[in-house]
């Protein structure tokens, strides 16, 4: 069952909308491991890794589903459903799914400049300061990433993930 | 050189020398190979797994992030290493996702195989999964050229040469060298042979060297000196006993001389006087007396004669051996003729077989044959039809001279006493005799190296066999 | 001519008395002069010591001479005898026990004319004896001096 999620390429391919949300959701567990976190961002040895998802109930479902008994950094992975008004602290990952689009300035304003991986799915998110940023690229779940966002969170993104990244926007 | 059986020391020492050259060198060319591939073995198997390793960790992001494209990339970088020469990726469920293969004929197994390396026929095959935070997000498959056989047929080629041309240095270094051993051994040698050879004890062996071979070269010397000074000793000594030998027998000459005249005097004295008291005073004596005298005077013959055998006796003993070509034939003719001169009424038949030669002293040889002619002559002398023969058996080496009679013969029961001095087969008034005839007989074959044998039967005759050489 | 004499040179007694006996017995019935030893025999020949003044126109026709003498030896004599042109051709017999050869050799190559051994048996010396008697006396004509 783990193995048939995580080789979603295939099923990405043959088109659907659930399978690109499996896929997504895959890759936003997955980006956990190619980015460093600045030490403050985890309060207690034991805290779990948490994946903050907003504006995207079915996508946050398939990541609860994915991350149980999984690990980031060695750490237990939580997912927590955000609503508008929550507040972002603990977060080390964001996912703002694509209903949301109207406030995601505002979203992304609030979270700049803290230790929190900010991932979207809209055009032009990168510009408004998202991190990294879902395109579909020839029936494919790709994604571009920007740089200098991550940079004033403290976030390190290992130049292995630029690599599959199709776009890498450095600032 | 015969390289199986070697026979000077020098060829041994050469031999032992290449010998143990081949073995060490063997030894070390078989270490180092050995530990040579040993270690490519281990360093490029553990080179493939880093390869491996490091193919995995850069491709995890495009396995993970589903980009065959990066995938593909990665896998190229790969030409950069001609030894490699396909890699490809699995994907979590074990199928293709990414490959390269310069050579377009390879192919690619369609399932990965557990963590490992193994040999493919020339080719080492490598499987790696790739992990992340625990997770498998696929496999890494490397073929890379294994190239064992072929470097170990380059050392093989390379240790040939190097073996033959240290064979090579070996030998000719080791002949050279092992003149050092060799020429005070061979020195020792050459004087030994020569000792041998020429039996000169007055020869010395230099001492070349300060090891043990110079211990033997004086060891050697040594017993040369000493062999030297036995010999020159014995010499002495045989000098010695030479010159008291002949001082001995010059004394029994002289002794000989005087028994032969002075013994016979006064036997000639008592036969001459009792045959002319018989003469003289024929009427005064009575027949008793007469006879009484007679026998007086035989045994005065009597004993002329043994004084005459013993004399011939020491004779043969004393005389010196004179080896010549004889006729016996002739002799043999010439002492029947005094026979028959001396008692020419007797009616005998001598057959004398013709050209029977020998080489022996002809003094010493014509007694023997007068006195075994004269002893068939005396023992034939009852016999009804005497018959002497003389004459040479035709087989056998060497010749064998017998003088056979069908006279009294003897019982060859007592033929050990035959030629024993004084023993006596028949008793003299039967036929005469002094009993030494045979032993000087026998006396002179033995001084001639050879030996004389009968055989009789009582009545029928007898044969005596001789032979003037040793036998064989 | 003056008679014919025997010189008997002979030094046993027992054997002077067989030879006399066999002379006698071979009819040989000359003067017989007998010297008892080699240097009384050369005294005779050459007229000396004992027999000095001798008359030495009479020289024996026969010489019988025993080898083994005391002091001169039988060969001694007949070298002198042989030397002295007066004797050198007296026939001399060698009558003698010996029977080396080396004796008989040397007695021919002095000059000896004859030599004869001595033998045990009496009758075999009578017959030497008087053969050589016969021979000398009646058949030889001695050399004229």
């Amino acid at each position: 069952m783990l193995a048939l999620l995580l080789s979603l390429p295939a099923l990405a391919q043959t088109g659907g909308r659930a399978a690109e949300i499996q896929i997504k959701a895959a890759f936003l567990y997955k980006f956990g491991g190619f980015v460093e976190w600045p030490p403050k961002a985890f309060v207690e040895p034991d805290a779990p890794f948490v994946i903050g998802v907003l504006g995207a109930d079915v996508l946050a479902g398939e990541l609860e589903q994915l991350v149980s008994g999984r690990t980031v950094h060695d750490r237990r992975v939580a997912v927590r459903r955000l609503r508008r008004s929550d507040s972002l602290a603990g977060l080390h990952v964001l996912f703002v799914g694509q209903s949301e689009d109207a406030r995601l300035p505002e979203i992304l304003q609030a979270a700049r400049g803290q230790a929190v991986l900010l991932v979207t799915e809209s055009e032009d998110a990168l510009a408004q300061g998202s991190m990294i940023n879902f395109v579909t690229v020839a029936d494919k779940v790709r994604f571009d990433v920007a740089l200098p966002p991550a940079e004033r969170g403290q976030l390190k993104i290992s130049s292995r993930l630029l690599g599959v990244a199709r776009r890498v926007i450095s600032g | 050189m015969e390289l199986l059986s070697p026979r000077s020391v020098r060829q041994k020492l050469v031999g032992l020398v290449l010998v143990a050259t081949l073995a060490a060198i063997l030894v070390a060319i078989l270490a180092m190979i050995a530990y040579d591939l040993r270690l490519y073995h281990t360093s490029w198997i553990a080179d493939l797994e880093t390869q491996a390793e490091l193919v995995a960790r850069t491709s995890a992001p495009a396995l993970a992030f589903d980009d065959a494209r990066v995938a593909q990339e990665n896998l190229e970088l790969l030409r950069y290493r001609p030894k490699v020469r396909a890699a490809a990726l699995y994907d979590a469920r074990g199928k293709l996702f990414a490959r390269f293969a310069p050579d377009p004929e390879l192919t690619f197994p369609s399932m990965p195989e557990a963590d490992g390396v193994r040999l493919d026929g020339d080719d080492l095959v490598v499987f790696k999964r790739i992990v992340n935070d625990r997770e498998t997000l696929g496999t890494v498959y490397l073929r890379a050229d294994y190239e064992l056989y072929d470097r170990l047929l380059g050392y093989l080629g390379i240790a040939a040469v190097v073996l033959v041309a240290a064979m090579l240095v070996a030998y000719f270094l080791s002949r050279v060298l092992q003149a050092v051993v060799t020429r005070p051994l061979l020195a020792i040698a050459d004087v030994a042979r020569e000792v041998t050879e020429k039996r000169n004890f007055s020869l010395r062996a230099q001492k070349l060297s300060r090891d043990e071979i110079g211990m033997l070269a004086e060891g050697f010397n040594t017993m040369l000196a000493e062999m030297e000074r036995l010999n020159a000793e014995l010499e002495q000594r045989v000098r010695e006993r030479t010159a008291q030998l002949e001082y001995t027998n010059r004394e029994l000459e002289a002794f000989c001389y005087s028994v032969s005249h002075d013994l016979r005097a006064p036997l000639r004295a008592i036969d001459g006087f009792s045959q002319a008291l018989v003469e003289d005073f024929p009427k005064e004596l009575p027949e008793a007396a007469q006879r009484f005298l007679s026998r007086i005077r035989s045994s005065t013959q009597r004993m002329g004669q043994l004084i005459e055998d013993l004399l011939n006796l020491s004779q043969v003993s004393r005389v010196s051996l004179e080896r010549q070509e004889i006729d016996i034939t002739e002799i043999a003719k010439q002492v029947t003729a005094d026979l028959r001169g001396r008692e020419p009424e007797r009616r005998i038949e001598i057959s004398i077989a013709e050209g029977l030669r020998a080489e022996g002293d002809p003094r010493l040889l014509r007694a023997a044959i007068e006195n075994l002619v004269g002893n068939a002559w005396k023992f034939t002398s009852k016999t009804e039809r005497p018959r002497v023969e003389i004459g040479a058996r035709r087989e056998g080496a060497p010749p064998t001279f017998f003088v056979r009679d069908n006279g009294a013969g003897f019982d060859m029961a007592y033929a050990a006493k035959l030629f024993g001095a004084f023993q006596r087969l028949h008793s003299n008034t039967d036929y005469p005799g002094t009993g030494i005839g045979l032993a000087t007989v026998q006396r002179i074959m033995h001084r001639h190296g050879g030996r004389i044998w009968a055989d009789a039967q009582p009545g029928k005759g007898a044969v005596f066999f001789f032979t003037l050489e040793p036998d064989g | 001519m003056a008679e014919k004499f025997i010189l008997l040179v002979e030094d046993d007694a027992d054997d002077e008395e067989l030879t006399l006996r066999a002379l006698r017995q071979a009819k040989i019935a000359n003067e017989i002069v007998i010297v008892r030893d080699g240097s009384e025999a050369v005294d005779f020949l050459f007229g000396r010591g004992g027999h000095a003044g001798r008359d030495l126109s009479r020289m024996p026709a026969v010489v019988l001479l025993d080898l083994k003498l005391p002091k001169l030896d039988g060969l001694d004599v007949l070298k002198l005898m042989r030397e002295d042109r007066r004797m050198a051709l007296i026939p001399v017999v060698v009558l003698t026990s010996s029977s080396e050869e080396e004796d008989m050799l040397k007695s021919y190559r002095f000059g000896a004319n004859s030599y004869v051994r001595k033998p045990v048996e009496f009758g075999a010396f009578a017959s030497a004896v008087s053969q050589l008697g016969i021979y000398w006396m009646l058949v030889n004509e001695s050399a004229r001096r």
